[in-house]
């Protein structure tokens, strides 16, 4: 079975667990100590997926771009940071408000480098949000009217819920968006 | 349109300026100095300018070949074009006399005083063919490779730096003159503990060389700028996050 490889990328405001949900996600692992990324650091993670509608399945190398979040600083070249990148995961802190206000920008920012490419949004730190407020929320957001955007999940780092579907759903959507 | 210093020739409108003289020639002339602008470092033989310049014709003699590059130079003299355009080369041919400082109106630095400066900032570079395999590596790249067991020659280079996977199609519009270099800024370490914690690299094309597609990729150790930064953002983002804790409460 060959390996295809695929460069996804996780954008966001500054301290919305982008780092902490590609931790969790690639070494099982959570910290509750905050330390900013500049720049981006790209992790590896080999998966076997089946995406549907595909007769055997496929090895994916993820190549995930944990990208420096947007602050007052001025980005370091961020368009650089998108450019080939075949999906996104687009990450918004559920108990910030004004993060989740942001999310269209990072929408429309990574669309205008990747049109057509697929998006799916992670509302992080569920653990910090009463479950009640889940569903509302997510039906907010699953409703932006943009045709790449294909989710919108509730996740936590902490916990790790809905982190695997997160990535793993974006994967085998890059591998249908390639072949389509 | 090919330039060459401060030469342009546009090959529609059959048309050659130096900067805003015109140069008149006449048809051979003007293909004499077509195919020495193309072969700009090429000593030409008397056969070879035949061959090209004469295709098809009936064959000149050396001395009709002589005439028309004493006329070519004259009409570049005629134009105020320091020292001669086309030099001889005894017993072997013709070829485009090096542009003078004037005409660059720049001074390269020599391939040593590259070296020098490249070794003094730690810069370590590869080189990939049109085919995006690598073809040279410089002694120290694998240095900033997160894999360097992956880093080969007659390999594929994003095996060796994951950083290049998705960059495929901009490499290649490098490659085909479309744009003229790309940059990474701030790229974090991954797997290899040794390399430095973060690396800044430069994609250019090589435009010089006539005969070779070359892309040259240029590394250097960007860790003392992106821990400053890293100090910096981390402050203003913690100082963010109180501020917006003290505004619910």
């Amino acid at each position: 079975m060959s390996i295809v490889k695929k460069k996804i990328c996780l954008i966001g405001d500054f301290a919305v667990g982008k780092t902490s949900l590609i931790r969790r996600y690639v070494e099982k692992q959570f910290r509750d100590q905050y330390l900013s990324t500049v720049g981006v650091k790209i992790s590896k993670k080999l998966v076997t997926l089946q995406p549907s509608g595909t007769p055997s399945p496929v090895e994916v190398q993820m190549m995930i771009w944990d990208l420096e979040g947007r602050t007052q600083f001025e980005a370091l070249t961020s368009s650089s940071y998108l450019q080939g990148a075949m999906g996104a995961i687009v990450v918004g802190a559920m108990n910030r408000q004004a993060t989740l206000g942001g999310l269209e920008d990072h929408i429309e920012l990574f669309g205008k480098f990747n049109p057509k490419r697929p998006v799916i949004v992670a509302l992080n730190k569920a653990d910090l949000v009463p479950p009640d407020q889940h569903k509302s929320l997510r039906e907010r957001y699953n409703n932006l009217t943009y045709d790449t955007v294909l989710d919108c999940q509730c996740t936590s780092a902490k916990t790790g819920e809905n982190v695997d579907a997160l990535f793993e759903t974006l994967a085998k959507a890059c591998i249908k968006n390639a072949k389509g | 349109m090919l330039t060459y210093g401060k030469i342009s020739f546009d090959s529609q409108s059959c048309t050659v300026y130096h900067e805003d003289s015109q140069v008149h020639l006449n048809p051979k002339e003007y293909a004499l100095l077509e195919l020495f602008i193309r072969y700009p470092t090429h000593v030409l033989s008397y056969d070879a300018i035949i061959d090209r310049v004469w295709e098809g014709d009936s064959i000149p003699t050396r001395s009709c070949i002589r005439t028309h590059i004493k006329r070519l130079r004259r009409a570049f003299n005629a134009v105020d074009y320091p020292g001669e355009i086309v030099e001889n080369v005894h017993g072997l041919g013709y070829r485009l006399a090096p542009l003078s400082t004037s005409e660059t109106g720049v001074i390269r630095p020599p391939a040593g005083v590259l070296q020098r400066f490249f070794k003094s900032k730690a810069i370590e570079y590869l080189v990939l063919d049109d085919h995006q395999i690598v073809q040279y590596l410089s002694p120290g790249v694998t240095q900033y490779s997160d894999d360097p067991t992956e880093v080969k020659l007659n390999e594929a280079a994003s095996d060796g730096f994951p950083e290049f996977v998705g960059l495929e199609d901009t490499f290649q519009e490098i490659l085909d003159g479309e744009r003229d270099s790309f940059e990474l800024h701030g790229v974090g370490k991954g797997t290899n503990s040794a390399r430095p914690d973060y690396i800044n690299f430069y994609a250019v094309g090589d435009r010089d060389t006539q005969l070779a597609n070359r892309l040259f990729i240029f590394f250097e150790d960007a860790s003392d700028q992106m821990r400053s930064r890293q100090r910096l953002v981390q402050r203003s983002n913690e100082t963010m996050l109180l501020l917006e804790r003290l505004q619910i409460t």
